[in-house]
C-alpha cells in the first residue's frame, strides 16, 4: 500500500495532475469520515478535505516519507479541521486525565439484544454528540484502523490522553447502547455487582 | 474481574497488530479477553456501519480532483497577488521608519564637528541641508509605485 503511495507522490511531484485524482479516489471516504466526527457537519467536512488535498497538492515537494502518507495526510485533515472549528470559535476544550481508570468495553451480549437498526441510530447519533476530541480518536482507532502510536502521529496527543479519550469515547457509545433498553442497563449494573463481588 | 485502561488498551492494541494473544488469556482470563475482543469487534462494525451510512458520498473523485486544482491555483494566484501588495507597504513602512529616524543619527566621535553650530547628522550629509525628509518620500512613492506595477503584470501573468 506505502509502496503504490509512493508512485503516486513521485508523480505527483513532478507535476502529474491525474495523480492527484488516483489520491483523492484513495483517501477521500476516509478523510471525510474523520473530518466529519470534528467539524459534525457533512459539507464543513467536505469543504476541508478539499483544503486537506489543496494543501497536500501544495506541499507535496515537503514530504519526505519519514512517516507513511496517510499519517502526513490525516495530520493535515486533523489540523485543517481544528482550524474551521478555531475559526467557528468551536474549539473542544482540553482536558487532563489519568490513566488509572477502569478499562470500558461493551460485552457482547448488548449487542445480541438489540437490533441493528437500534444499534446504528444509537452510535450514528451518539457520534454527533460527542466532543470532537474523543470522536476524532474513536474514528481514527475503528475506522481508519490507525494503532496507537499512528494516532499519536497525527493528532499530535500524548499515547496517555490517546488512550483515555478512547476509553471515553468506547464508555459514551456502551452508555448510549444501554440506554436503549433499561433492561440492559440493570442486567448490565447486576453483571458488574457481580463481577466485583467475585 | 475489572481491567485497568492499560490493560484494556494493551489486548486492543495487540488486536489491531494482529499479535498472539496467549499472554493475555494467561494473564486475565480466556473468557474475560474473549468478551473484550468480542464486543470490541461488534463495535468496531457498527462504527463502521454508521459512518458509512452516514457518508453516501455524491461526487467523483474526478470531480473532486478538479476542484483541488482550481483551489490550489486560486491560493497560488492570491498569493501572488498578495506579496508584492505586502512587499509595497513594508517598502513604506522601511522608508518612513528612514524617513524619521535618519535625520536624527549623528557620528559620535566626531566631537569637533558635532559642536558646530549646525549639528551633523547622516541626514544632513545626505540632502546637503537637513531636508532629508522630502527626498526620502519621493523616494518611497516612486518604490511603492513600481512595486505595484509589479503587482499588476505578476497578477495579469497570473
Amino acid at each position: 500500500m506505502q509502496q503504490e503511495d509512493q508512485l503516486l507522490i513521485d508523480r505527483l511531484k513532478n507535476g502529474d495532475g491525474t495523480a492527484l485524482t488516483f489520491l483523492v479516489g484513495k483517501y477521500r471516504t476516509k478523510a471525510i469520515s474523520t473530518a466529519l466526527r470534528m467539524v459534525k457537519d457533512k459539507m464543513l467536512a467536505e469543504e476541508v478535505v478539499q483544503d486537506s488535498f489543496s494543501k497536500v497538492y501544495r506541499n507535496i515537494k515537503s514530504f519526505n516519507g519519514e512517516s507513511s502518507f496517510s499519517t502526513w495526510f490525516f495530520r493535515i485533515v486533523y489540523t485543517t479541521s481544528l482550524n474551521y472549528l478555531q475559526r467557528q470559535r468551536r474549539m473542544p476544550l482540553i482536558e487532563t486525565f489519568s490513566e488509572d481508570e477502569t478499562g470500558e468495553f461493551t460485552e457482547p451480549s448488548v449487542f445480541t439484544k438489540l437490533t441493528s437498526e437500534e444499534i446504528e441510530t444509537a452510535i450514528q447519533s451518539e457520534l454527533k454528540l460527542m466532543s470532537p476530541l474523543y470522536a476524532v480518536v474513536i474514528d481514527l482507532f475503528y475506522v481508519q484502523e490507525c494503532t496507537y502510536d499512528e494516532i499519536v502521529a497525527i493528532t499530535g496527543m500524548p499515547l496517555g490522553t490517546v488512550k483515555t479519550r478512547l476509553n471515553r469515547g468506547r464508555s459514551i457509545l456502551k452508555n448510549a447502547l444501554l440506554q436503549q433498553h433499561s433492561e440492559l442497563v440493570s442486567e448490565h449494573t447486576d453483571m458488574k455487582l457481580l463481577g466485583s463481588i467475585s | 474481574m475489572k481491567l485497568t485502561l492499560p490493560q484494556l488498551s494493551d489486548i486492543l492494541q495487540a488486536v489491531q497488530l494482529g499479535k498472539p494473544l496467549t499472554e493475555f488469556n494467561a494473564l486475565y482470563g480466556s473468557d474475560l479477553v474473549r468478551q473484550v475482543i468480542e464486543g470490541d469487534q461488534a463495535l468496531k462494525k457498527e462504527i463502521v456501519a454508521a459512518t458509512i451510512a452516514e457518508l453516501e458520498l455524491q461526487e467523483t473523485s474526478e470531480k473532486i480532483a478538479g476542484l483541488v486544482l482550481q483551489r490550489s491555483k486560486s491560493v497560488e494566484t492570491k498569493i501572488l497577488r498578495l506579496s508584492p501588495w505586502i512587499l509595497s507597504f513594508g517598502a513604506l513602512i522601511f522608508i518612513s521608519a528612514l524617513v524619521i529616524i535618519l535625520p536624527t543619527v549623528s557620528f559620535e566621535g566626531v566631537d569637533v564637528i558635532r559642536n558646530a553650530p549646525n549639528s551633523l547628522s547622516l541626514g544632513s550629509i545626505l540632502s546637503g541641508q537637513q531636508n532629508l525628509s522630502h527626498l526620502a518620500i519621493l523616494v518611497a512613492v516612486v518604490f511603492t509605485i513600481s512595486l505595484a506595477m509589479l503587482a499588476l503584470e505578476k497578477r495579469s501573468n497570473a
